[in-house]
């Protein structure tokens, strides 16, 4: 059995909020996509996904976004599970993930200046809910750290999952455009 | 006893004093606290040194001394003077109090002396204003959370370090007088009394010489005061000599022919030491009642003093013996607060008020306590020892058979007393038996109320268990009523009637009282029945707890300003918020509505709030919202909170903050900015302005959620729609605080017509507990463990109760597959027609994939075809495959060629998830399909984990080269990565080493390589991976990876923090058969090296995460032991989470867990993990089945101190205890009382 479930599946490019995963996670938010993708303004833009039993207790998680990134310069978040998970990129163009386990957040970053800008670029991360995080950039892994952490809890009220925004207010927010994000859970 | 005392007197203290003091005692709020001014939470003793004459104390120099020494020869602690009734031990402590401004509390002035709350706030009370502690206490108010034993160690610890800074070298010394009149809660000293001290800082106690249970930490002292000692007898000897030389007793010694050094040295002999005996006798010769030539003839010590003289009242009082003068007594002492002589009257049925008038205006006067109340006076007895006497609780030993014949008689009638006192309130609310009706109304008040604050009392001392439980278990329907909220579909009377009036302490009490009386029932033919009854507490207690009260404080202005509550009710409301931020919110939200002294109040409670909120940046905020809101008012204390912020940043952000409100009375507008959110601002306008935004967000971000409000799938809906609609979108927020706020927000927008119903609905939900899952959760739990115990049927109706037609099935389903082939196949054909009927197709999809084992009877019938074709192509297929895993051999390949047909006929995700999973199993004859599956998948982000699952699945099978190929054609590097790594572990166990070396070369992380060479017999190799590594917390994993690798079946997901092994592995990860280790490696031991690893991390919460896994490594490798030791030496916290995990590993251990679990300082935490224990123990025969009562009883009192989710969360877990206790009805007891409580607290 595959170890991932996907959970989050949105393909902005079709227009919709709508989840494709079937577990009907589906985005809400005051901007609408288009066939270029979500337009995200870096002030406000955010598309949220209210916590669901599918989000409870992720255990470990995969997520993957395919982004265009206008400007970096400031944290641009890419996924952000409320107490959960972080997915960014840093003010210097580093790739960062990041797990909320044992009471406290564990972070992998990448050198600085691996997330392209002006582009479509495919960003990953994985953590395998026992002892590996990953970073990916358009295929290729550009980061990986062993550490025991544990299993990561769930995505919290009110905020939820947050694509493109800091969960708790219009920060961090990602300035460019998304076609597609995907999040996977652990099994069991 | 309540002792009122007015006036401007003032009790030193310290070098300070309390001016002004008025005493209220009464009402106080247990659980959500109440907001008592410092001089309303202090108890007065001056009526209580009025009685006990302090003017003519005299002696105790020894005592004194002794105090004395105990402080300069220790440097914290307790110090116990121990006696018998009767001692003066009162008085000494009145005495010492007052002579030397100690800060006192006397258990008999409590109103109610179990209520540990009001001592803790006396006692918090006086330390603030003794050491002008006043940011414990803003605005002069104690917080909400002062009735809290950790409220009362905090002042403790800040009074000692205000003393060093002004006055070091002065010693605190708190005086508590009676311990051993108040019941210690579980796991708690008497009146929460800390087992341990800050420096500098004593506690003098007194108690009798009964066992109290003081756990100190303290050093500690007890001194015994014995009757006959010559330092005793010596004082009581100077005291005879003052008092007989008194006036009034000279002229009475003088006409008895006695000289004075007679009289005194016969008393002296007589008293035997005892002082309290001394107060009736020399009450009688002022009165000529008994000459000093009598005294002699009277019998020595206070039992025998009662007896003689209460047997002598009654030979000399035969006619009105029986009717009034047993009567009154008897009353007297059952009654629990001085009573007025018309209720005295009443209670005891005295048919002549004059000669109750008499008897205790006078020959019983040295009796009675007499607290002046206005114009009349209330009468109680003077020294509990009456009380005891006339109970029957005497040392009958001392006793001659006559006495212990008359004393039978005196606690029989007692008893009556009590039934009678009882009896009178049920009777005038209606009787038990019809429901209380009357309890709804004012008469519930009668008698000042005595009758709601000890029915109880006299219930447990009249023996009449059957009529207290049945009292507390008392159910009213929910009718037609004018209350604010209601949301129960009944209620719990007895609660209902303490909630409306405000007394949910005296609740709290009673709860604790009727749960103490179950207790009681020893292990044997009762047993059954009172963990049924303290199971039923225990839920009571946390559902109280639970009760949310979590109003918006937008809700509560939109309420106000639309009639729907008064501005009184909306500030009841307002306070019952447990949680401080959002109290302090409300409070500060509310007070533009309020005036006068009901909002300088409101300000202080606020006050309290914004200082109990933990967070520094939530407190800094919330105090800039009051700072406005109060207009200028409170800057001082305000300025105090802000003083003392930790974070330097807060600290600086807030005082700027305040002195601009200061000047403007408001902070000046910040600019605009480009993003509405910078991290720690500059300007405190900026500050306040995201902090208020931040707030707002949550419910902004919800309302993306509703109907029309943003572009998500639901997009389009009627924005004018009915409030009901909007109340049922709004249900995809589950927590009741949240959906309140989205239901206030979305009334904001509502039509006229709608605005009051959803502003209702917002209300109600605002005011439930809200764990509706769990209890789901732990109905299902108790239905399979009622089923695994063999009571179907019971398990079934147990099953039934469960509201949620998901966890319905569920239930069911896990019933079926517990039950016998007779009963399995009905039960499961319920759960299936349950599942048929839920709307939700992924819901009746997963219910089907989990419990396909128990669908073969149906698949057979035919009744699952039905529930199967109405599924969507993607579940439709998951269920096949499901099946497949449960069928007969010759089926498998045939259902689950079939699953893989369906999926694969599916497009989107839904398909390709489940291709996923059945090529990941796969039967050989059906690998080439499961590649066609997996190369038929659109997306290649789904191909690409389809296809590391098929890689891993070929590797299993030996299938070297197929899963070479099926890797290759994977682009994503994590699932590349992840296929290899399967494909290498896969071969390397499978004997493939070369094949799988070559493989794992490639692999990027260190811990996966290690993995493989260990797997492959490279232990060297594999080590010198970890030796290599230098980051320690990389070393760890990596050397847990090389124990993974030592168990018989490799790496599994889904183990836990990479424990390797299981139960039975043996110890250590020694080379396996085939290790082509050498030298040093092959004695290596990886989990020892990893524990000795942890000794480098420095980080703490690295550190914690390593070491759990250090330890699941240790138990799942067979050393639970040491698992349980590396474990002790973790924080608290994580000490509790990391027992829990190793439970299910801990065998034999879990006798050396039991005590680390015991050690956990968090009571619920601590419950939790005990339960978790429960299994284990039961199952390794540690406990005998007493032993299994008491564990239930501690593990049940320390969940009740949570929430109503702690325990239920904990309840599948007690379940074997339960069982051992009660057999099936054990479980189903629980059931009971989870739907009670559910239904009056949902």
């Amino acid at each position: 059995m595959n170890e991932f479930e996907l959970v989050v599946h949105h393909d902005y490019t079709s227009g919709s909020l709508a989840d494709l995963s079937g577990h009907g996670n589906h985005g809400h938010s005051a901007t609408a996509p288009a066939a270029g993708g979500m337009p995200f303004d870096g002030r406000r833009t955010h598309v949220v996904v209210f916590p669901s039993s599918s989000l409870e207790e992720l255990g470990g998680l995969r997520a993957r976004a395919r982004v265009w990134a206008d400007t970096l310069g400031d944290r641009r978040t890419l996924l952000e599970g409320y107490l959960a998970f972080s997915f960014s990129v840093s003010p210097d163009g580093a790739l960062a993930g990041s797990v909320y386990a044992g009471l406290q957040w564990h972070e992998i970053t990448t050198a600085p200046g691996t997330v392209p800008t002006g582009r479509w670029a495919d960003l990953g991360f994985v953590y395998d809910g026992r002892d590996t995080m990953a970073l990916s950039v358009d295929g290729a892994l550009v980061a990986v750290r062993q550490g025991n952490l544990g299993r990561v809890g769930g995505v919290e009220w009110p905020y939820g999952l947050n694509v493109g925004a800091w969960p708790d207010d219009n920060a961090r927010v990602f300035s460019g455009r998304m076609a597609e994000v995907w999040l996977w859970r652990l099994r069991g | 006893m309540t002792v009122h005392a007015e006036g401007d007197g003032s009790i030193a203290l310290g070098g300070d004093a309390i001016d002004s003091i008025f005493v209220t005692g009464g009402v106080n709020q247990f659980f959500v606290g109440r907001y008592e001014r410092l001089a309303e939470a202090y108890l007065s003793p001056r009526a209580l040194y009025r009685e006990l004459r302090l003017e003519e104390f005299t002696g105790r120099a020894w005592l004194v001394r002794a105090v004395d020494d105990f402080l300069a020869a220790n440097e914290r602690g307790y110090l116990l003077i121990e006696a018998e009734a009767g001692m003066g031990k009162t008085a000494f402590m009145a005495w010492i109090a007052r002579e030397r401004g100690y800060v006192h509390h006397f258990v008999r002035l409590m109103p109610d002396a179990d209520d540990v709350g009001l001592a803790l706030r006396n006692l918090s009370a006086q330390l603030i204003r003794a050491w002008d502690l006043g940011a414990m206490a803003a605005g002069g108010v104690l917080p909400a959370n002062a009735s809290r034993p950790d409220f009362f160690a905090d002042v403790l610890y800040e009074a000692a370090d205000r003393r060093d800074a002004t006055r070091p070298g002065e010693p605190i010394v708190l005086v508590v007088d009676g311990l051993n009149e108040t019941a210690a809660l579980p796991f708690q000293n008497p009146l929460a009394l800390p087992s341990e001290l800050p420096s500098g800082v004593y506690v003098l106690a007194t108690q009798r010489t009964t066992h109290i249970p003081l756990v100190l930490e303290a050093p500690r002292r007890v001194l015994r005061i014995r009757p006959r000692s010559p330092d005793n007898l010596a004082d009581v000897r100077a005291y005879l000599e003052r008092r007989v030389g008194a006036p009034d007793l000279a002229a009475r010694v003088a006409a008895s022919g006695a000289t004075h050094a007679e009289v005194v040295d016969r008393l002296t002999a007589w008293s035997g030491g005892v002082w309290l005996v001394l107060r009736y006798v020399l009450a009688e010769l002022r009165t000529g009642a008994r000459t000093p030539r009598e005294v002699s003839s009277l019998p020595v010590g206070l039992w025998q003093y009662y007896a003689r003289f209460w047997r002598d009242w009654q030979r000399s009082h035969e006619t009105t013996w029986p009717t009034v003068d047993l009567p009154l007594l008897v009353t007297l002492t059952a009654a629990q607060e001085p009573l007025a002589l018309d209720l005295l009257c009443e209670l005891s049925r005295c048919p002549e008020p004059g000669r109750a008038a008499e008897l205790v205006g006078d020959a019983w006067r040295p009796f009675l306590q007499i607290v002046e109340d206005g114009t009349r006076e209330r009468y109680a007895a003077f020294h509990d020892s009456l009380g005891e006497f006339t109970a029957g609780l005497v040392d009958a030993s001392a006793l001659s058979s006559a006495e212990r014949f008359f004393v039978g008689r005196l606690s029989g009638a007692q008893r009556e007393a009590h039934l009678r006192i009882a009896g009178r309130y049920l009777a005038a609310w209606g009787d038990l038996d019809q429901g209380l009706p009357s309890l709804r109304g004012d008469a519930a008040s009668m008698d000042d109320g005595y009758g709601l604050r000890h029915l109880v009392h006299h219930l447990v001392q009249a023996s009449q268990d059957a009529v207290l439980h049945g009292l507390m278990e008392l159910e009213w329907p929910r009718g037609d009523t004018d209350e604010v909220a209601s949301v129960s579909p009944a209620a719990n009377a007895w609660y209902e009637a303490h909630r409306t009036r405000r007394e949910f302490a005296g609740y709290a009490l009673d709860v604790q009282r009727a749960w103490s009386r179950a207790e009681q029932v020893p292990y044997g033919p009762g047993a059954p029945r009172a963990v049924a009854l303290e199971l039923r507490y225990a839920l009571i207690e946390a559902s109280v707890n639970s009760v949310a009260g979590n109003v918006p404080s937008a809700l509560l202005l939109l309420l106000a300003d639309h009639g729907m509550v008064t501005t009184a009710q909306a500030l009841e409301l307002a306070r019952e918020t447990p949680d401080a931020r959002t109290r302090a919110e409300a409070l500060s939200t509310l007070l533009p509505r309020l005036a006068g002294e009901v909002r300088a109040r409101a300000a202080r409670e606020a006050m309290a709030a914004v200082q109990l909120v933990p967070d520094g940046y939530w407190r800094a905020g919330e105090l800039f919202r009051l700072a406005v809101a109060a207009g200028g008012d409170h800057l001082g204390d305000l300025r105090r909170v802000a003083d003392a912020m930790r974070k330097p940043y807060e600290r600086d952000i807030s005082q700027r903050g305040l002195e601009v409100i200061a000047r403007f009375g408001a902070l000046v507008p910040a600019p605009p900015r480009e993003t509405s959110h910078t991290f720690d601002p500059v300007d405190p306008a900026e500050f306040a302005e995201q902090y208020l935004q931040r707030t707002r967000h949550g419910v902004a971000t919800l309302l993306l959620g509703l109907p029309g409000a943003g572009t998500g799938a639901e997009a389009g809906a009627d924005p004018g729609e009915g409030a009901g609609r909007r109340v049922a979108a709004s249900r995809f927020v589950r927590a009741p605080r949240w959906r309140a706020e989205l239901l206030t927000e979305a009334a904001r927008t509502a039509p006229d017509g709608s605005l009051e119903d959803l502003l209702r609905a917002a209300l109600d939900i605002s005011l439930q507990v809200g764990d509706r899952d769990i209890l789901n959760a732990t109905l299902r739990s108790v239905a399979v463990h009622l089923a695994e115990t063999g009571a179907a049927d019971t398990a079934v109706a147990c099953a039934e109760r469960i509201p949620d037609a998901a966890w319905l099935a569920s239930a069911l389903f896990g019933v079926a597959g517990r039950s016998d082939e007779s009963t399995a196949p009905g039960v499961a054909g319920r759960a299936l027609a349950v599942t048929a009927g839920i709307d939700d197709a992924v819901t009746r999809g997963r219910l089907l994939r989990d419990n396909a084992a128990h669908l073969a009877p149906m698949a057979a019938d035919g009744s699952l075809a039905p529930v199967l074709a109405a599924l969507p192509g993607d579940w439709h297929a998951a269920v096949l495959g499901a099946l497949a895993g449960h069928a007969d051999p010759e089926d498998r390949m045939r259902l689950h060629a079939e699953a893989l047909e369906a999926a694969v006929a599916c497009s989107g995700d839904g398909g390709a998830r489940v291709v996923a999973d059945l090529v990941a199993a796969a039967p050989p004859g059906l690998l080439p399909a499961a590649r066609r599956a997996v190369a038929a998948v659109a997306d290649t982000e789904q191909r690409a984990g389809a296809a590391a699952a098929l890689a891993a699945r070929l590797g299993g099978l030996g299938l070297a080269d197929e899963a070479g190929e099926v890797t290759g054609t994977i682009h994503d590097p994590y699932w590349a990565m992840r296929a290899a790594f399967g494909v290498a572990a896969a071969l390397a166990g499978g004997g493939q080493a070369e094949r799988a070396l070559r493989i794992a070369a490639r692999l990027p992380a260190g811990h996966w390589r290690a993995e493989v060479l260990a797997l492959a017999g490279r232990r060297d190799a594999a080590f010198a991976v970890a030796d290599a590594t230098p980051d320690p917390r990389e070393r760890i994993a990596v050397l847990l990876r090389i124990a993974t690798a030592a168990r018989p079946h490799g790496y599994r997901h889904g183990d836990e923090q990479g424990a390797p092994g299981g139960a039975g592995d043996g110890a250590g990860d020694g080379a396996r058969d085939g290790d082509h280790g050498s030298g040093d490696a092959g004695r290596r031991d990886a989990v020892t090296e990893a524990r000795a690893v942890l000794a480098e991390i420095t980080d703490p919460a690295d550190l914690a995460q390593a070491t759990l896994a250090v330890a699941l490594a240790q138990a799942t490798g067979g050393r639970a032991a040491e698992a349980v030791a590396l474990v002790r030496t973790l924080p608290d916290v994580d000490r509790a989470i990391a027992l829990t995990r190793l439970t299910p590993h801990l065998g034999d251990a879990v006798a050396d867990a039991l005590p680390v679990a015991r050690e956990l300082r968090d009571p619920v935490s601590r419950g939790r993990v005990l339960a978790g224990l429960t299994g284990p123990l039961v199952a390794s025969g540690t406990l005998d089945a007493q032993d299994v009562q008491e564990h239930v009883r501690t593990v049940l009192r320390l969940l009740a101190t949570g929430t109503r989710a702690d325990l239920l969360e904990a309840m599948p877990a007690l379940m074997p205890a339960l069982v051992e206790l009660a057999g099936p009805q054990g479980p189903a007891d629980l059931a009971a009382a989870v739907t009670a409580a559910y239904r009056w607290w949902p």
